[in-house]
């Protein structure tokens, strides 16, 4: 994959109707602005970030901090 | 590098709510001509008699004791439904209940994922599943 921004977006629908979906490819904030979409299938009930998420908060923070 | 959700399927779009209830053999209903006005009023027995619908699925042609529907709640901005107390059926006599709905709205949440999702420039590929989930895997390059 050439393009920064590819990525996929695994979907799982229980026989009750409940929709799990998990992000691939996408590190830091922008996992919550490229599925804000999904917002639209009902209201969500989690959300979880992973530790990556959180690592590239850390990067900027420190970065700020060195200034 | 992921992010996880969980998200509770709720009816927003008529569309995909028609197209999900034929999908489970529910191919008859009648629709108020504005589908945001619950203009359509129900029949049936223990509280059912006067609430009134958007969409209807009429016991008379279901064999139903009452008739089920959906009904436009503006607050929520959605459709809400509103079934009978229990499912499936007993000689000539079949109900919509919970299990029923419970199939409607695992279609229809499929129905709109991918519906969004092509809106949204994804390619969507469904991947075989035997053990009664729906997987997709959306994927954008």
């Amino acid at each position: 994959m050439n393009n920064p921004n590819a990525h996929t977006i695994e979907i799982e629908i229980t026989p009750e109707g409940q929709i799990k979906s998990t992000v691939k490819g996408v590190s830091g904030p922008d996992c919550g602005r490229l599925t804000k979409w999904l917002e639209e299938l009902g209201s969500v009930t989690k959300d979880e970030h992973t530790l990556d998420f959180y690592a590239q908060q850390a990067v900027i923070t420190n970065q700020v901090k060195a200034k | 590098m992921s992010a996880y959700r969980e998200i509770k399927t709720v009816f927003k779009n008529l569309d995909s709510l028609k197209k999900a209830l034929k999908d489970v053999g529910l191919d008859h209903f009648q629709l108020s001509s504005n589908p945001r006005l619950n203009t359509i009023q129900m029949q049936g027995y223990a509280g059912r008699q006067g609430e009134s619908v958007a969409l209807m699925l009429p016991k008379s042609h279901y064999g139903g004791y009452e008739d089920v529907g959906f009904a436009w709640d503006e607050q929520s901005k959605a459709y809400k439904a509103l079934i009978s107390t229990h499912d499936g059926g007993w000689g000539s006599h079949r109900d919509i209940g919970e299990a029923t709905l419970q199939k409607v709205t695992q279609r229809y949440a499929y129905n709109e994922a991918c519906r969004l999702a092509k809106m949204q420039g994804y390619t969507v590929r469904e991947v075989k599943s035997t053990d009664g989930n729906i997987r997709l895997q959306l994927s954008k390059y």
